[in-house]
């Protein structure tokens, strides 16, 4: 295992100390310095992030193509039977439920950034101690609201927000099913995270901004392609 | 729910969840999808492996020689379909063109006849013939029972041309859905199955077959067996306007909908005779139905039941066919020319062949011209409808005329027609 972090993901954390102590050096600002680190990181991964949605979204596309008969099908017939013709539904679109692993490929790429992100905010100690705007200790969970004796985090719940409205736009491209499961992650991370330094909320919840607007990007670019693609059927 | 669960546990199971914390929406709902599809893929390959286990649990008795090269194989699933590949066999062998005839049926009537360039063999059933016509090595193939590659009988690699032919009069609407896909070649009765196969591959966007319109090699035997019969009316002790209810099975079937109402008004009206002709398959699968509709409408001098092999002497009594949309129909206005009263509506087309074409077929449409198609509320009206179609049934021969051409063309030829196509077929492999 360390030898595939030291391959995949040692370089990306080394780009990170790099981006964060020079932005600090140009910014005097830890804070702003995670920030604008949250935001170079997201530019250099949007090929990433667009590939990894296309190669999704071919998979919901068939999906969605041979739904109506799989549903049809099932209707009508059972066992055995129901099996062959969805074998057939599949053999008549090019397809085999192997192919859902396609978008694993996306997550592959993805996977070393999110270990390097994590890996390098748990040992970077030029936050710890330094405050940043109501923050007092990027190093430590905010407790910025007093609650009868004990300090409650707002940091998570301001993440938790943000996530949830990127969720939302992005869902608009997804199954229900797939719109709940998205919820339920945004819910799950507020757990997570709930304790965490505040720098990696801060760093994380810029990062969510940045998701939100290439969502609504992604959502309109994919959408219009399917619109072309359906002109083009018709044109056929 | 159950994906959440799964998504849940393998979240804080599997993984590092720190790694997920930083997972924003795309990537989370990434996840989701790789692990809804890791457990597709165990359902369907562990489905696909306790199915392929099944394939291989038939006995191996009756085993022809696999390893064998044929020339022309004839695969009939039984005796039903012996009226079909007689007329081809009995063409085949005059022509002296070697040929093998599996049956997987050991009462089929072919086993027991006479050839001299035709084998026969018994094969067994179910999955000891699949085993047998998945490892076959054959010039050519016919067979009427649909499904190739989709249901149990895949493409053997060591068939060179599958061909398939039509065992009713009606066209393929009926279908199960791809029942033709995979096939090289289909031997159809006339150009309303022609144009249903095009549609279908237009739609699917499938590889193009051969279509050869040679007309219909078992209504041509039945010809045969009309002419040779001799009926005369005598089911019945007087003369009166009979009644031959035959419909399809199953529960779109007509005695499944509505069996009970309509042989009740026919036999209260006490005006006509009445034959009752179940489809065989009724007896089988819808046992029960036939037992409460013969427990309540037994046997009496007006009313029978009939059941034999071939529903040719009931055709021969009646006046008039009540039906849905079973093949008899055609059977019925080729051989006897006389009207039609049919129920359709209740057709389910979901599965079919029909759920893919953007009208109804020739041959359903047809069932307008050829009698009333009638609802549950005309059941009340039936005597006068049923009095009714037969003074118009003049007007039934041009539309007959008409039909042939669609349905089943080329009268008295289809044995030669098919004997034709096969040996152009053989010749040029």
């Amino acid at each position: 295992m360390n030898i595939l972090y030291m391959i995949f993901c040692y370089p990306i954390e080394l780009l990170m100390e790099f981006l964060a102590g020079h932005f600090n050096s140009l910014i005097g600002s830890q804070g702003f310095s995670l920030i604008l680190t949250s935001f170079s990181i997201n530019i250099i991964m949007i090929p990433v992030f667009w590939y990894a949605e296309k190669l999704q979204q071919r998979e919901r596309n068939i999906q969605a193509e041979m739904k109506p008969k799989i549903d049809e099908y099932k209707g009508v017939f059972k066992g055995y039977e129901l099996h062959l013709y969805i074998s057939n539904i599949h053999k008549q679109y090019n397809y085999h439920p192997i192919y859902a692993f396609r978008s694993l490929l996306g997550l592959f790429i993805q996977l070393p950034f999110f270990v390097a992100t994590y890996h390098f905010l748990s040992h970077y100690s030029a936050i710890k101690g330094v405050s940043f705007l109501f923050i007092s200790d990027l190093g430590s969970p905010d407790m910025l609201l007093p609650f009868f004796g004990a300090s409650v985090n707002v940091l998570p719940f301001v993440m938790t927000a943000i996530n949830l409205v990127s969720s939302f736009v992005y869902g608009k491209m997804l199954s229900r099913m797939e719109r709940i499961n998205i919820y339920v992650i945004a819910v799950l991370f507020l757990v997570l995270l709930y304790t965490s330094p505040a720098g990696l909320l801060l760093y994380w919840t810029c990062n969510n901004i940045f998701s939100f607007f290439k969502s609504v990007v992604f959502v309109k670019l994919l959408q219009n392609q399917k619109k072309r693609h359906l002109r083009f059927d018709d044109a056929e | 729910m159950y994906h959440l669960i799964m998504l849940s546990l393998l979240l804080f199971a599997v993984t590092p969840s720190n790694v997920y914390a930083y997972l924003d929406p795309g990537s989370g709902s990434m996840i989701v999808s790789v692990i809804i599809a890791m457990v597709t893929i165990l359902i369907y390959v562990t489905k696909s492996f306790i199915y392929g286990k099944m394939k291989s649990l038939g006995k191996k008795s009756d085993m022809p020689d696999i390893k064998r090269e044929y020339n022309v194989v004839v695969y009939s699933e039984g005796g039903q379909y012996w009226n079909v590949f007689h007329p081809i066999l009995r063409e085949l062998d005059s022509r002296g063109i070697q040929t093998m005839f599996f049956t997987s049926r050991n009462d089929d009537p072919g086993l027991a006849q006479e050839f001299t360039h035709i084998e026969k063999k018994f094969i067994g059933e179910g999955h000891n013939a699949f085993f047998v016509l998945n490892k076959l090595k054959a010039k050519m193939i016919l067979m009427t029972t649909p499904g190739l590659g989709v249901l149990q009988i895949k493409r053997s690699k060591g068939v060179k041309h599958y061909s398939h032919i039509t065992h009713a009069t009606g066209t393929c609407f009926s279908y199960k859905a791809f029942s033709l896909d995979y096939f090289d070649s289909v031997l159809v009765g006339g150009t309303a199955d022609r144009d249903l196969i095009a549609e279908l591959e237009e739609k699917r966007r499938s590889q193009k077959k051969q279509v050869e319109m040679i007309g219909s090699t078992y209504l041509d035997e039945l010809r045969i067996k009309l002419k040779n019969s001799g009926y005369t009316y005598n089911m019945f002790g007087e003369k009166k306007t009979t009644v031959l209810v035959s419909p399809t099975w199953g529960s779109h079937g007509l005695l499944s909908k509505y069996g009970q109402k309509l042989l009740k008004t026919l036999s209260d009206c006490g005006k006509f005779n009445i034959i009752v002709r179940p489809h065989p398959q009724s007896f089988i699968s819808e046992k029960n139905l036939m037992d409460e509709l013969m427990k309540n409408f037994p046997e009496t001098e007006n009313l029978k039941w009939d059941r034999e092999k071939d529903g040719l002497n009931s055709m021969f009594h009646s006046d008039i066919m009540i039906s849905d949309f079973s093949g008899i129909i055609f059977d019925y206005l080729f051989l006897f020319e006389r009207p039609v009263l049919t129920f359709k509506s209740q057709f389910e087309k979901r599965g079919r062949e029909a759920m893919d074409l953007k009208d109804d077929s020739y041959d359903i449409k047809l069932l307008d011209r050829i009698g009333k198609t009638l609802a549950e509320s005309d059941i009340s009206e039936i005597v006068s409808l049923i009095n009714s179609s037969i003074s118009e049934k003049q007007a039934l021969s041009a539309v007959v005329k008409e039909a042939e051409d669609a349905l089943a063309r080329h009268p008295g030829e289809a044995g030669k027609r098919a004997a034709d196509f096969i040996q152009s077929v053989i010749k040029s492999i």
